[in-house]
């Protein structure tokens, strides 16, 4: 009976791929939806996430997430550095601001102050220089995506000039740094120059970058900074989740995304239990026949259950196929960089599909399952 | 032989608050052998009769027993099962179902048997040829005229070797040529001794083939009689 519910779905081409277009249509915006929020929300953590050589961020009590700067004093610095646990401790500088290229036009900036000596928290993923020539004076590093941005159609090159607060940065490295909430140009030079360029204020240090000793826990050090400072002294994940959190509680991007999906899902429902409905409908008098010549409606439930199941594989199938290559796609895009389809999106939308198809069939089962054999009867 | 016994049955439907009876008191046999036709004005209740005896509707009163067994002694599942063995249909309209092929169409109450597919449609194959489509075995409904698409449907009436084959108006959508081609494939059908054809019919044109005309109207059989008989009558 299995080959008869194939070839009934399949021979009712129209209706088929109307089902099929449900589902996909369904599936396709659950699945990119959920992954840009997903991807957004990682890009919040992005900063934190590519300091991947410090256990611990320090930085002032009122901060609540990545982008929000409260800048502390300097001999912060030299306070955390005492405090027992802790191997190293080291400045980091992030803070926006507005550059003036040559043409004139100016254009805003993340800047990022990397520790002078150590280097810790600077991009390694190098597209060209090296990323050590910051610690020249007057020398810059940009993101590529930032680098597209500013000179569009242009290719790569190092010993370009942009200016900041009247002084001249020359860009002599180019990396491929991991995205952040922002999209706008990454600029990375030393803590030293972002202190010279940027405009005198009486506190200027935003974050101090921790490593605990080997051996050391990170919650008693985050505890005993906190304590010896009364800083706010987080390990790297609970400063992601916290600024995640932030977003999640203090913006109204959940909702929006929120809003989409359940959309998505409620316009799945309509087209396939329409579709699905009207297919049933349609062949009402045919399953009335088969109930007459003797086939029950456990194999009737079979007959719409293969069915059904064709008809989510194929769509789900192709829903996923299509998010893939949506990302694969704007892979290179600097709006859409690091967005990739996870395994437990996939998951969460076959468990959504199989609910929306089941709950299709619900509906027209409960007609295959009542209808009236001696309707076959009624010319 | 009886193939079906009907004793005193009526049957009921509610409309409404009200119910109203629309079969009285029918008792008649369909023997073994017969071509018998059933027929009389719309609305009489001949089809409410053929689907009692074939087990599709429940009699409200009185008892039909077919091929020796009451079915009012079967359940849900074991009444469909009663059925799928020892009923063929023909409809009016065929209902074959469009995606399938002749041979799949006729091959149906077989899969609905859980014979292997393959060798469900080879014993299709070999009815259709019976009747003379052996060369329309793999094409599909849309590709058939009405009397080809009927003999599918009577082909998907005798695959399982029933014993009782039940038409609705077998005829009514065939122009005379088709009509009276199906017709001779169903006289051929009942001569065989151990197989009874009920035909519930409008068509005057074909009563001829009947051994027997049982004549129905509001509810109930007002005449048992032979072809000749009947026509003369009218």
């Amino acid at each position: 009976m299995r080959r008869v519910a194939i070839k009934m779905l399949l021979g009712d081409r129209a209706k088929y791929l109307g089902l099929v277009f449900g589902v996909t249509f369904a599936t396709l915006l659950m699945a990119q939806q959920v992954s840009i929020f997903t991807g957004l929300m990682s890009r919040t953590a992005g900063s934190i996430f590519a300091v991947t050589e410090a256990d611990i961020w320090v930085m002032d009590q009122r901060v609540r997430y990545i982008e929000e700067v409260e800048p502390m004093r300097d001999i912060e610095l030299s306070r955390v550095r005492a405090v027992p646990g802790v191997q190293w401790a080291v400045p980091f500088y992030k803070g926006l601001a507005t550059i003036r290229m040559p043409d004139g036009l100016t254009q805003q900036v993340q800047l990022l102050g990397i520790d002078d000596v150590s280097l810790v928290g600077v991009c390694t993923d190098m597209v060209l220089g090296d990323a050590a020539t910051i610690q020249q004076p007057q020398s810059a590093m940009m993101d590529l995506n930032g680098y597209a941005f500013t000179w569009p159609g242009e290719e790569p090159i190092t010993g370009k000039y942009v200016e900041l607060n009247d002084r001249r940065l020359m860009i002599n490295a180019i990396c491929d740094a991991r995205p952040n909430f922002f999209t706008f140009p990454m600029i990375y030079v030393s803590y030293g120059t972002a202190m010279e360029i940027t405009p005198p204020v009486r506190n200027k240090l935003p974050f101090i970058l921790v490593k605990a000793a080997p051996g050391e826990s990170i919650t008693a050090l985050t505890q005993r900074i906190h304590e010896a400072t009364n800083l706010q002294a987080l390990s790297r994940h609970d400063f992601a989740w916290r600024s995640i959190n932030y977003i999640l509680e203090r913006t109204g991007i959940p909702i929006n995304f929120g809003i989409t999906i359940v959309l998505s899902v409620v316009i799945g429902i309509a087209i396939t239990a329409q579709t699905f409905n009207i297919f049933v409908v349609e062949n009402l008098r045919q399953f009335a026949a088969m109930k007459a010549i003797g086939v029950t409606n456990r194999q009737l439930f079979s007959i719409v259950l293969t069915q059904a199941g064709i008809v989510g594989i194929t769509g789900y199938g192709l829903g996923i196929g299509f998010t893939a290559v949506f990302f694969a796609a704007t892979a290179d895009s600097p709006a859409l960089k690091g967005f990739i389809l996870h395994w437990q999106v996939m998951v969460g939308a076959a468990v959504a599909i199989a609910m929306i198809i089941l709950l299709s069939i619900l509906f027209s089962l409960r007609r295959v399952f009542t209808i009236d054999p001696a309707l076959v009867f009624r010319g | 032989m009886i193939a079906v016994q009907v004793a005193g049955v009526s049957k009921d439907f509610p409309i409404g608050d009200e119910t109203v009876r629309v079969l009285h008191g029918i008792d008649i046999q369909i023997r073994m052998g017969e071509l018998t036709m059933l027929v009389g004005p719309s609305g009489c209740g001949k089809t409410t009769l053929i689907s009692i005896m074939s087990g599709i509707l429940s009699a409200s009163e009185g008892e039909v027993t077919l091929l020796s067994q009451p079915l009012a002694a079967l359940r849900g599942a074991q009444k469909v099962e009663f059925r799928r063995k020892y009923i063929g249909f023909i409809f009016q309209q065929y209902n074959l179902l469009p995606s399938l092929t002749a041979a799949e169409n006729a091959a149906m109450p077989l899969l609905a048997a859980c014979i292997p597919h393959a060798q469900a449609v080879e014993r299709a194959r070999a009815v259709l040829a019976r009747i003379g489509m052996e060369d329309q075995v793999d094409k599909l409904p849309r590709q058939l005229s009405g009397g080809q698409q009927q003999r599918v449907a009577i082909a998907r009436a005798l695959v399982h070797d029933p014993k009782l084959i039940v038409c609705d108006e077998p005829t009514a959508a065939l122009d005379a040529k088709a009509g009276q081609a199906v017709m001779q494939i169903l006289r051929d059908i009942a001569n065989e001794p151990q197989r009874a054809v009920l035909i519930v019919t409008h068509d005057n044109r074909i009563y001829h083939y009947a051994d027997r005309i049982l004549e129905m109207s509001d509810g109930r059989i007002i005449g048992d009689t032979t072809p000749e008989h009947f026509m003369h009558k009218e």
